[in-house]
C-alpha cells in the first residue's frame, strides 16, 4: 500500500497543483464511487491501447523522443572527474584542461571562453560548444587518471602496436 | 517506397563486437528508431546475426512466420533461392532483391517522408560458418554488396546488426561497412572485445578502405557506477577520441521482454520518456558522427 500512496503522489505530481486544489481533489476522489473511478481508469486503458495498435507503423507523436534529457551534462561529468575525483581546485582544473585542449589542437588558446567567477561545470559546457564533447570527456579523464592513482581493471585493453 | 532525403551514399554502420551480450540488439533497434524520426532520415535495418535477435525483438512471431515462407529474409539476399540444406548454396549470378521486396516497414512518418525498415533475420545464415569453400561463397559475399550498395543509393542510412565472431558474415558486413558501432559495457570482456575487433579490422587483407570505429558505453548504471572501465576507455590513445559522449543508461524497458515485441522506446509504460531522452541524445550524437546533420 506504501508504494501505491508513493505511485499516487508521482502522478498527482505532475499536476502542479496548489495546496487548496490538492485538498479538493481528494474530497472529490472521495465522494467519486469506487465502480465509476474504475469504469474511467478501464476507458483509460483501452484508449492507451488503442492508440498503441493505431501508431504501430505510423508514427504520430514525436514531441518525446526530442525532450532534452535531464541526465548529467557534459560540464557535471568533467566537475565530478576533475574537482570531486582529482580534487583540483576550479582554476586549476579548468587551466589544465584548457592546456590539454589547445595541446590536442582542438581549440585555439585565444576561443576557450573566460573562466569568470561561476561554476566549472558550466565554463565547460560553454567549451562543448566550440569543441567535440567527447574529446572534452577524453582530455578530462586523462587529466583526472594523472592524478588519480586506482588499482584499474585485472584486464585492459592495449594499443594496436601492443 | 518515398525518395531518400540526400543523393549522397548513404552511410553503412556495422553494430558489432566480438563478445556477445554487449546490447548490439538494443543499439540496432532502439536507437536506430529513434534516429530515423528524430533525425527524419529513410533507414535501413540490416539482421545480419543467425540468431536473429533483432528480428525478435521488434517482429511478432506470427509475422515473421509469414515472412519465412515468402522468403522475405536476409537468406534471399544472400542467395536467389535459399536452400533448406545447411551444407549448401546457390550459386548465381543473378543480381539481388529490391530492398523494398525483401524488407519490411516499421515504421513510417505521415507521408513517408521518414521510414525505417528491416530485412528480417534467419537462422539459415548460420550455414555460411559450415561452409569452408571460399569459392562456393564468392558469389553470395558479391550479391550482399550488391544489395547494400543498391541499399545505400535508395535510403538515408544502412544499419546492420552483426553476429559476435570472426566469419564470414562479420568479413561481409565490414566490408560494406563505412563505420563500425562498437557497444561496450563497462565490464572487462565487451572492452576486450572491442580491442579484438580492432586487432581484427586493421588485420583484415580484404578491407580496401578501413570502416571508422565509433564506441558507444552501453547500460551504464544510473547509480552505484563503477567507471573504471569508462575511465580507461575514455583515456585511451586509439579509443578515446572513438567514444561518443554519450551513454545508453542500463534501463528495463531497453531489455528483451518476453511479453512485448516491439521497439521499446514505444511500450507504454511510466519511465520510457526518461529512456526516450537518453536514446535520443545518443542518436543525436550517432547522426552527427555519421554526417546525417550538420
Amino acid at each position: 500500500m506504501k508504494d501505491h500512496v508513493a505511485q499516487l503522489a508521482l502522478a498527482i505530481a505532475s499536476l502542479g497543483l496548489k495546496n487548496g486544489e490538492l485538498r479538493d481533489l481528494l474530497q472529490l476522489l472521495r465522494r467519486i464511487p469506487v465502480e465509476d473511478l474504475s469504469k474511467r481508469i478501464a476507458s483509460l486503458h483501452q484508449s492507451s491501447l488503442a492508440w498503441s495498435v493505431d501508431s504501430k507503423t505510423t508514427d504520430t507523436q514525436i514531441d518525446h523522443l526530442n525532450r532534452p534529457s535531464r541526465d548529467a551534462t557534459v560540464g557535471q561529468r568533467v566537475e565530478r572527474l576533475l574537482k570531486i575525483e582529482a580534487k583540483l581546485p576550479t582554476a586549476v582544473a579548468s587551466a589544465k584542461l584548457t592546456e590539454m585542449l589547445v595541446q590536442s589542437g582542438l581549440i585555439a588558446a585565444s576561443d576557450v571562453p573566460p573562466l569568470s567567477r561561476k561554476a566549472l561545470r558550466l565554463w565547460v559546457d560553454r567549451v562543448v560548444q566550440k569543441v567535440p564533447a567527447k574529446e572534452v570527456l577524453r582530455c578530462a579523464t586523462v587529466l583526472r587518471n594523472e592524478f588519480v592513482h586506482s588499482p584499474g581493471a585485472d584486464w585492459t585493453i592495449g594499443t594496436r602496436s601492443e | 517506397m518515398a525518395t531518400k532525403t540526400s543523393v549522397k551514399l548513404a552511410p553503412v554502420v556495422a553494430v558489432l563486437n566480438m563478445k556477445g551480450g554487449v546490447g548490439k540488439t538494443t543499439v540496432s533497434a532502439h536507437v536506430m528508431r529513434v534516429l530515423y524520426l528524430s533525425l527524419m532520415k529513410k533507414t535501413l535495418l540490416i539482421d545480419f546475426d543467425p540468431q536473429f535477435n533483432l528480428t525478435q525483438t521488434v517482429v511478432p512471431q506470427n509475422q515473421y512466420e509469414k515472412l519465412k515462407q515468402a522468403n522475405q529474409t536476409i537468406l534471399t539476399v544472400m542467395e536467389p533461392a535459399p536452400q533448406t540444406s545447411l551444407f549448401s548454396v546457390t550459386a548465381s549470378n543473378a543480381p539481388p532483391p529490391k530492398v523494398a521486396d525483401v524488407s519490411i516497414v516499421m515504421k513510417r512518418t505521415h507521408g513517408g517522408a521518414a521510414e525505417l525498415r528491416l530485412v528480417p533475420g534467419d537462422f539459415g545464415l548460420v550455414k555460411y560458418s559450415l561452409i569452408d569453400d571460399a569459392k562456393a561463397l564468392a558469389p553470395i559475399r558479391a550479391r550482399f554488396k550488391q544489395f547494400v550498395a543498391q541499399a545505400q543509393n535508395e535510403m538515408d542510412l544502412v544499419c546492420i546488426d552483426c553476429n559476435p565472431s570472426s566469419s564470414f558474415m562479420t568479413v561481409c558486413g565490414l566490408e560494406v561497412a563505412t563505420h563500425v558501432l562498437v557497444p561496450v559495457r563497462p565490464d572487462r570482456f565487451s572492452v576486450l572485445g572491442l580491442e579484438l575487433l580492432d586487432k581484427f579490422i586493421s588485420g583484415l587483407p580484404t578491407l580496401v578502405k578501413k570502416p571508422r570505429l565509433l564506441v558507444l558505453l552501453n547500460g551504464i548504471p544510473r547509480s552505484k557506477y563503477d567507471p573504471t572501465v569508462e575511465n580507461i576507455l575514455r583515456s585511451h590513445p586509439e579509443f578515446g577520441s572513438k567514444t561518443l559522449s554519450n551513454p545508453l543508461y542500463h534501463s528495463s524497458i531497453l531489455a528483451a521482454n518476453p511479453s512485448y515485441t516491439g521497439f521499446a522506446t514505444d511500450k507504454p509504460v511510466a519511465n520510457r520518456h526518461r529512456v526516450s531522452a537518453n536514446v535520443g541524445a545518443v542518436a543525436a550524437e550517432l547522426g552527427k558522427e555519421l554526417g546525417l546533420v550538420p
